[in-house]
């Protein structure tokens, strides 16, 4: 039974090769059970054509070291900023357009099957075989086009709207159809408010769409060419009446939809189920004051009952919908829970949409906390599988989040919230772009608050990059966290995380990121500290570079510098400098404050005073020297003692021999000292005496970065 | 390019009507092979840049270096062998033509049932952006032409020094 | 580009410092490099003063400097490969999911390939185009295999318990239809050769009888092999697979039947017109039985039909003998078989054997 099988020479075993299939076809095969009597094969196990992909995807987990799919593997092209995922994914949107452009431009030519040569005109197989529609040129419609009822049909089903409208009125508008292509393509119409719809096979441009906030506003177009066909339409059917009823609602266009209803009814034309969920959705835009609006809202529920219609899932969507519209307070509260509670006994369950509805109604910013998302995740999570019924389905995560970080602050529930997101596929229901971004924003902001450091970084680790990029206010509240744990390691590499997602020019951020790395640097390993001075440097460098950046191209928008306060962080971080990077964002440092004429932070003035004498000690006897003018320059008087203890270890003299030398005669030091002991002579003499010895003209020195020239 | 091959093949065609002995002779091209083709001369200042694969004659095919195009039509009984060896040389034309000046080193086309697989390597020389819009626009074209799914899989290196294997 | 800050002094010219803070401008490089000259000196201030006060271009004809300053504009805001940040730990099989050509920044393997001289190192993974031709296997390693064998155990159902033997298949399942299906790489999905179809049968599974079993013979010709008794046939004139399966039923199908049928004509057979020498049909057996009877005295009056019927095995050494004379008849004289007949006859009538002379 297993004979037959060609053995593939050697070398062609790595190609794919052709492997042939001993089969049992063509003998009677009992189908009973599960081989009952031992002999026959057991009854096939029934499955569809893509259930066995399915299940090979399934043993794929994802993996936090790779950017999405979407995305090429390439250390030059993965993205990672918020900026640069958007810009990639698009562009490569761009150039599928600009092909299918030329596929559709130069349909004639996508069509022919070129590569059978001529002399194999006879040949069976195609170039593809089964042939792929996808890849096939759209039809093109334009007013020459010899077009069919079976074009309108083909244009209806693949929801081309434009060009449906382009064929019907090719086929002679209303007159030249048959009723049934009539309701189709009037269904078609109302459902899109006859605006062309961004194709599905625009994947990005879908996900990427900026999410605009439903406009509760009518945009129905009265008169259109949906209205014509309906009026056109002898006899209006039920399934007219409701397509357009539906469209109407759906685009707001309240009154005439109502006026509609009540004329289907007058003619005792039966209604469905739901065009009367999307009367409920808007029934809001007939009356004024809530408790009109509640009265009208039971009205048509009852009318409902009267025509002997069952609710669904959607109409208590819809009712929610339209209580969470008209405002919050308790009387709406009560209502919803009411209707939920009726609809719960009818065996109705709350959809995802309800859900997002009713935090709406009851979690409000300002409001008061009450918490509902505790039992209404319990009840989510004992349902088997979250399938997606409605649009509004993907807002549920988004804003249950937000109600985890803003509203309850509960990192519990944020978790449990995000194990559901996690369960199995319902990763889909995250919605697109925009909101797959704000929902993270606030898990990481509720999980920077209140987790345990283990988690978030853990939390922080999975995430950031590739699947989310934080914005500067989650960035910030990353920052704290981790200075509020001290993880030094952590803030060294956030700078470089600062720079990819684009934040370095902000100087908030920049500016917070110095604070942590000053206040935990003290507690640090020698090997960390020197990360941060390193870090600190880079900083700085940066901006000078920026800075500079400007100047050459003359900037508008200037960048932010950094504050003094930041600048004394790097003093104080540098305080003790073990590498050239720490000595040079000292000495950057320095130089900044001394150019801005700033006064350092009160912290900054022990740094500085213990600066002084180190930097002399690793021979950067200029940097010392700066340090000590400067404090002098202050006023402070820790200028003195540092002043003496530098100069003591430049000259290598005990502090008595130095103080005694620095009374004496002024002129005589002149000649003996190099000028880095000359300048903390002259610094000395500035802080004791109180009057600034320097002249006026070699003030300007400061400007350089080298020791200032100062000579009596 | 195309049509040429074309004609030949129509006249190869007409011919072998005749005289089947002359289609299966048919032959182009003196016999080189071995001689010149895919070979490079050594130039006085030693400054020819050779890429791993230059460096290696043909002969040296199987042995120290391996196919570009991978596929099942070279096998025994293999399907579409002549329209295989067309497409390869579209895609490579249509990938150096539209990638222009980018790619470093030869165009590695590797199919797998109707899936096209196109490997290369290329200079970071125009912005990630660019480069993405190249390669949705170079996947859906060829894609539509070929009518298989095509995949390109992309490295890319600062310049063209990156891939030189050795001067002559 | 280069700016130049003077700095003299004006009160006290015994010391004079000059600080030259030069700016190497480059576009494009990450962190510009400061370069610090100080000029340290207490003597010849003046000459130096002067030079500096008024800078000469030089006139670079060769354009040597911008030669120098050539450099490769390596871009620094690439990311490190993202191999390096992998933990050990990962699960390989969510790294490489599928089939795809090799990508260095992807692999944490440090691999080689390439010939080169002796003594000197391969080519590395990076910017390797011969890495990125052969066909690598990272999306089958041992435990993903393992993990989709799991995955795919819910499609299978179990092997029929009684079916355990190669015997038990043949016994239950004595008919066997073989055909390929091909996989290769195309557009299209069909392959002429996958049509084909083969059916083979034990001939002894089938219930033949011996003239209907010669009969089959004939019609199959060379289809049946002696050696394995296995009758093999193929179809491949239809393009479609099912109708050259429907096709080899039917041929098997009308084979059996017809053998089975009974021609007029087949009666006419007679002694004449045997392909073969059967020894129950000839004089031989009669003979035979005759002198048997004789021999033991037994009634001698049998009829045609009975001396056919007559049961070889009950003469000693009359199988031999039966088997001696067939294959003397139907292969041949040869020096073996007339040495076998000539024992076979020394058996049978109690003559001793023959004593070769030396």
């Amino acid at each position: 039974m297993y004979s037959n099988i060609i053995i593939p020479r050697q070398w062609s075993r790595l190609a794919c090769v052709c492997r042939s299939v001993a089969s049992i076809e063509g003998q009677k095969l009992p189908q009973t059970s599960i081989s009952s009597d031992g002999i026959s094969p057991p009854p096939r196990i029934p499955r569809g054509s893509t259930d066995i992909l399915q299940a090979l995807a399934a043993t794929v987990g994802n993996d936090p070291t790779a950017a999405h799919y979407k995305y090429h593997d390439d250390p030059f092209l993965i993205p990672l900023s918020n900026f640069r995922k958007r810009a990639y994914a698009l562009s490569a949107e761009a150039g599928r357009k600009a092909a299918a452009w030329i596929r559709d431009e130069h349909a004639n030519l996508f069509t022919t099957r070129e590569w059978d040569p001529p002399m194999k005109m006879k040949t069976p197989y195609f170039n593809a075989d089964p042939q792929i529609p996808a890849y096939a040129p759209k039809p093109f419609y334009n007013d020459e086009s010899i077009v069919t009822e079976i074009d309108l049909k083909y244009t209806i089903d693949n929801a081309l709207l434009e060009d449906a409208i382009k064929v019907f009125e090719l086929l002679g508008g209303e007159s030249g159809l048959s009723s049934e292509l009539k309701l189709s393509f009037l269904q078609l119409l109302c459902f899109y408010n006859e605006k062309e719809p961004v194709a599905m096979e625009w994947v990005e441009e879908r996900w990427f769409a900026a999410a605009t906030r439903e406009r509760h506003a009518t945009t129905w177009k009265l008169g259109g060419l949906a209205d014509k066909i309906f009026t056109s339409m002898e006899p209006k059917t039920p399934e007219a009446y409701c397509a357009i009823i539906q469209g109407m609602a759906k685009y707001f266009q309240a009154e005439r939809a109502y006026a509609l209803t009540q004329e289907a009814k007058e003619k005792g034309i039966p209604l469905s189920t739901s065009v009367y969920n999307s009367l409920l959705g808007c029934i809001g835009f007939l009356k004024e004051g809530v408790s009109l609006r509640i009265e009208a809202l039971k009205g048509l529920l009852v009318e409902m009952d009267e025509q002997g219609l069952s609710p669904n899932t959607e109409t208590l969507t819809a009712c929610l919908k339209s209580l969470s519209a008209w405002g919050g307070g308790k009387t709406l509260q009560g209502v919803a829970l009411q209707t939920v509670a009726e609809f719960r006994q009818l065996g109705i369950e709350p959809s995802l949409s309800a859900y997002y509805y009713l935090l709406c109604l009851f979690c409000k910013d300002q409001g008061p906390k009450i918490d509902i998302l505790t039992n209404i995740i319990a009840d989510l999570e004992k349902r088997e599988s979250l399938e997606p019924t409605e649009a509004m389905d993907t807002n549920f995560f988004i804003t249950a989040m937000g109600v985890c970080s803003n509203h309850l602050q509960d990192i519990n529930l944020a978790e449990r919230l995000h194990a559901l997101l996690m369960k199995n596929d319902n990763y889909k229901l995250v919605g697109d772009a925009y909101k797959e971004s704000i929902y993270y924003r606030h898990f990481v902001t509720v999980a920077c608050r209140f987790a345990p450091f283990e988690r978030t970084t853990q939390l922080l680790d999975m995430l950031i990059p590739n699947i989310y990029v934080p914005e500067p206010s989650v960035m910030e509240e990353i920052l704290k966290a981790l200075e509020l744990q001290g993880a030094g390691a952590r803030l060294a590499a956030a700078w470089r995380e600062l720079l990819v997602f684009g934040h370095a020019g902000r100087a908030r951020l920049v500016e917070r990121l110095l604070r942590a790395l000053s206040c935990c640097g003290r507690e640090q390993d020698d090997e960390v500290k020197e990360q941060m001075q390193t870090v600190a440097a880079d900083i700085l460098k940066y901006g000078e570079l920026a800075e500079e950046r400007e100047e050459r191209e003359d900037r508008r928008s200037p960048t932010q510098k950094l504050s003094a306060r930041a600048l004394s962080d790097v003093l104080e971080l540098c305080a003790d400098a073990r590498c050239d990077a720490g000595w040079a964002a000292a000495a950057a440092a320095l130089r900044r404050l001394r150019a801005d004429a700033a006064e350092p932070a009160p912290a900054a003035r022990a740094a500085l005073a213990a600066l002084a004498p180190r930097a002399a000690r690793h021979a950067h006897h200029a940097l010392a020297a700066a340090t000590v003018s400067y404090l002098a320059e202050c006023g402070f008087e820790e200028a003195i003692p540092a002043s003496i203890e530098t100069l003591s270890v430049i000259l290598n003299r005990t502090t008595e021999e130095v103080g005694k030398l620095l009374e004496e005669n002024k002129p005589s030091l002149t000649t003996s000292l190099q000028p880095a002991a000359l300048e903390i002579a002259q610094a000395y003499h500035t802080a004791k005496t109180g009057t600034p010895l320097r002249d006026s003209g070699s003030s300007t020195s400061s400007d350089s970065d080298s020791e200032s020239s100062d000579d009596d | 390019m195309n049509t040429s091959i074309i004609k030949i093949a129509q006249a190869s065609n007409a011919l072998s009507q005749f005289s089947p002995v002359f289609a299966s002779q048919f032959h182009t091209s003196s016999a080189l092979c071995r001689v010149v083709s895919g070979k490079y001369r050594i130039t006085k200042k030693r400054d020819r840049p050779l890429t791993y694969e230059m460096a290696n004659p043909p002969h040296y095919i199987a042995h120290r270096k391996s196919w570009n195009s991978w596929n099942t039509s070279s096998l025994k009984d293999g399907l579409r062998k002549s329209e295989t060896a067309v497409e390869d040389e579209f895609i490579r034309r249509f990938i150096n033509g539209t990638w222009h000046g980018l790619v470093c080193s030869e165009v590695i086309i590797k199919r797998q049932f109707n899936h096209i697989r196109i490997a290369a390597i290329m200079r970071r020389a125009v912005s990630p952006t660019k480069m993405y819009f190249l390669l949705g626009y170079t996947e859906e074209l060829l894609s539509t032409w070929i009518q298989c799914p095509v995949t390109l899989e992309l490295q890319t290196v600062d310049s063209y020094e990156d891939v030189v294997f050795k001067y002559i | 580009m280069y700016l130049i800050f003077c700095h003299k002094s004006v009160i006290l010219n015994k010391l004079i410092k000059m600080s030259l803070f030069i700016r190497n401008y480059k576009p494009g490089v990450a962190y510009n490099a400061q370069i610090l000259w100080r000029f340290n000196s207490t003597t010849a201030e003046t000459v130096k003063q002067g030079e500096d006060e008024e800078e000469f271009r030089v006139l670079d004809i060769l354009h040597k400097k911008g030669k120098l300053q050539k450099r490769v504009n390596r871009r620094a805001d690439i990311q490190p490969d993202r191999s390096e940040k992998m933990p050990t730990d990962q699960n390989w099989g969510n790294v490489w999911p599928g089939p795809r050509s090799f990508h260095p920044s992807s692999v944490p393997l440090p691999i080689r390939q390439g010939y080169v001289p002796k003594g000197q190192a391969p080519p590395g993974k990076k910017a390797n185009a011969e890495l990125m031709k052969i066909p690598n296997f990272l999306h089958l390693t041992p435990p993903v295999v393992k993990s989709q064998c799991e995955a795919l155990k819910k499609f299978c159902t179990s092997w029929p318990k009684l079916l355990n033997s190669e015997e038990a298949i043949e016994k239950n399942y004595p008919m066997e239809i073989i055909s390929s299906d091909y996989c290769h790489a195309s557009p299209t999905i069909r392959n002429p050769l996958a049509r084909i179809v083969t059916l083979r049968v034990k001939l002894s599974n089938l219930k033949l009888d011996s003239r209907a079993r010669d009969k089959f013979l004939r019609l199959v010709g060379d289809k049946y092999d002696e050696k394995t008794d296995l009758v093999t046939l193929t179809a491949d004139r239809c393009p479609v697979r099912k109708q050259n399966m429907d096709y080899v039923n039917y041929l098997l199908t009308a084979c059996y039947h017809e053998s089975w049928t009974v021609e007029d004509w087949e009666t006419d057979k007679c002694l004449e017109d045997m392909e073969y020498y059967d020894f129950d049909l000839n004089p031989s057996k009669k003979n035979l039985v005759n002198w048997y009877l004789m021999s033991n005295n037994e009634d001698n009056n049998l009829n045609d039909e009975q001396v056919k019927n007559f049961d070889v095995s009950k003469i000693p050494n009359g199988v031999e003998y039966k088997s001696a004379v067939s294959e003397l008849f139907n292969e041949g004289e040869s020096d073996l078989a007339l040495n076998k007949y000539d024992t076979s006859v020394r058996k049978l009538l109690g003559l001793p054997e023959k004593k070769i002379a030396n």
